[in-house]
């Protein structure tokens, strides 16, 4: 079962509280993305006393393809009975400053242990979806998503919100992000996650025997 | 019980009268004071500071910034603090000045200074001369030699453990050994820590991250009694953030999704009438406190962030509230 590469509730809360923890007290992130350190550090304690689920979203400002816009992201994790039933994560974003909240293009990362009508792909990826009540809140708009329309679904790997993140940082050229990306504390908060939430899954690919493609779905 | 002599210089008489004021004072710990006025009205101020600078030295000196009638070249309260802080490095030095401190004194000059009150203002600030008086006397006695020492000073919860690393001034960081860092500390803590919100927050903006009025937050004020800050230089109602974070969500376990000022609203014994409302839009859950308007004396409401923006002439340093404006219609 797929389910098992994932690390146990516990641990996965940990490496997404060591993120957030980052976050909220890095300088660069409360100096450059003062929003996100904001939202960091009232994410931490809630999601530290999290019974069950729990997730965060905020957003930042970046260089991507040549235009500075607001990027939002966000994860959900749905914990029941001590067993991950699902998680979500996502990056949208905005067109440009002028009009941050006009969204151009959204993927999420979902891990659905469960299937529904037809197989899926128990990690994938996939484009667009529904706006979170967050995103709504913020005044974001999905006209030019066509959010409806989001199959197929890619089967992925694994995603954590540091894994999540990073993919940002790496490729947004904005001299801020770049210097996130290459601290020796971002760096090694990335390691851990892959360690955490990656080394895992392609072991299973890697054992005899082990996952094949379709491995990968969980069937209706 | 202590008693702490507070030396007082001015060349106006009649504010001798707030001495039986200051020495009537009593607060909670902080112990009581024995006030010396030295009227200096044509008299030479350098003579008298040089027959002063052979006495023992004073726990607190309250200076008048404006000393017009008194002889000699020096006038002005901040020249004699250096003189002063020459002799005695580790004495707070308070200025009064007329009602107008704003217009009276520039940035610079204040910074002469450990505060700077109006005279019109000196009975509500008792506590925090006895705060600041007791303060120093701590850090003369037991001066910090590690960021472990001074978030013991400050008596830090572990939530705010870090932050408060990360917030503190690279001077404060690896400067102990130096005779200007009981200045230094306190001038931090009082004026940074404690005045701008952000890991601290005052009672005003306490109740509205957690959703609720003044009148509300007094009906669950109890449950956090364990954030307040009771660290060095406590003069005023202050709360860590991130403690209270904490116990707020230990509290209200019900829904992990709940930002601060939703799941405030949720704490046993509060009603709707003690829930916040923005000044904009009237709606609840304001998420922070912005000014009114851009005018000097605009007062701080509770806003939405989407009925706020960016304050245009007010910056908060990283890791601090960012200091913004009601949007006008």
């Amino acid at each position: 079962m797929l389910r098992t590469c994932l690390p146990s509730p516990r641990i996965y809360q940990k490496h997404e509280l060591a993120t957030l923890n980052f976050l909220r007290t890095s300088p660069t992130v409360a100096t450059n993305f003062s929003m996100l350190a904001r939202d960091a550090e009232y994410a931490y304690f809630r999601i530290k006393n999290a019974q069950a689920g729990y997730g965060f979203e905020s957003w930042l400002e970046a260089d991507l393809d040549g235009t500075r816009r607001r990027i939002f992201f966000g994860g959900k994790v749905d914990v029941e009975n001590g067993l991950h039933t699902g998680s979500s994560y996502y990056l949208a974003f905005g067109k440009n400053l002028q009009t941050p909240e006009a969204l151009i293009r959204k993927i999420h990362f979902d891990f659905q242990p469960q299937a529904g009508q037809s197989d899926k792909p128990v990690f994938h990826m996939q484009y667009a979806g529904q706006l979170s009540r967050t995103l709504r809140d913020c005044g974001c708009t999905d006209q030019s998503l066509q959010p409806k329309e989001s199959k197929p679904r890619i089967p992925f790997i694994p995603v954590s919100l540091a894994l999540l993140l990073d993919i940002i940082f790496v490729e947004s050229l904005d001299g801020n992000c770049s210097r996130l990306h290459n601290s020796s504390e971002w760096c090694d908060l990335v390691k851990s996650n892959e360690t955490a939430f990656l080394d895992p899954f392609f072991d299973r690919m890697k054992s005899p025997g082990g996952l094949r493609m379709r491995h990968w779905y969980a069937r209706a | 019980m202590n008693t702490y002599r507070f030396l007082w210089i001015d060349d106006d008489h009649v504010r001798k009268d707030f001495c039986d004021s200051i020495e009537a004072a009593r607060f909670p710990g902080l112990g009581r004071a024995k006030v010396e006025f030295v009227d200096v009205r044509n008299r030479d101020l350098t003579e008298v500071i040089s027959g002063e600078l052979k006495t023992q030295k004073p726990h607190l000196v309250i200076l008048d910034h404006f000393l017009n009638n008194a002889k000699g070249l020096v006038k002005l309260g901040s020249s004699l603090s250096e003189l002063l802080r020459e002799k005695w490095p580790r004495c707070p030095i308070v200025a009064v000045t007329g009602a107008q401190k704003e217009a009276d004194i520039g940035t610079l000059t204040r910074d002469q200074y450990d505060e700077v009150f109006s005279i019109s203002d000196m009975l509500d600030n008792r506590l925090s001369l006895f705060s600041l008086t007791v303060g120093y006397r701590r850090l003369g006695r037991n001066r910090p030699r590690s960021i472990e020492a001074i978030l013991r000073l400050l008596k830090c919860p572990p939530e705010a453990a870090e932050l408060v690393k990360v917030i503190l001034p690279s001077d404060l960081r690896d400067r102990f050994d130096d005779a200007t860092l009981v200045r230094r500390f306190s001038t931090w803590v009082r004026h940074t820590l404690q005045a701008k919100p952000g890991p601290l927050y005052d009672r005003k903006w306490i109740a509205n991250h957690l959703g609720l009025n003044e009148d509300g937050f007094r009906k669950v004020e109890s449950k956090f009694r364990s954030a307040k800050y009771d660290g060095i230089f406590c003069s005023i109602d202050l709360w860590w953030t991130s403690k209270v974070r904490n116990l707020l969500y230990q509290l209200t376990k019900a829904n992990s999704q709940d930002l601060p000022w939703i799941a405030g609203r949720k704490l046993p014994g509060v009603s709707p009438s003690d829930q916040s409302k923005c000044r904009r839009c009237q709606k609840r859950s304001p998420e922070l406190l912005g000014y009114s308007d851009l005018a000097e004396n605009a007062k701080l409401v509770p806003l939405h962030l989407a009925c706020s923006k960016p304050h245009p002439r007010l910056n908060a340093p990283p890791h601090f509230e960012e200091w913004r404006v009601m949007v006008s219609d």
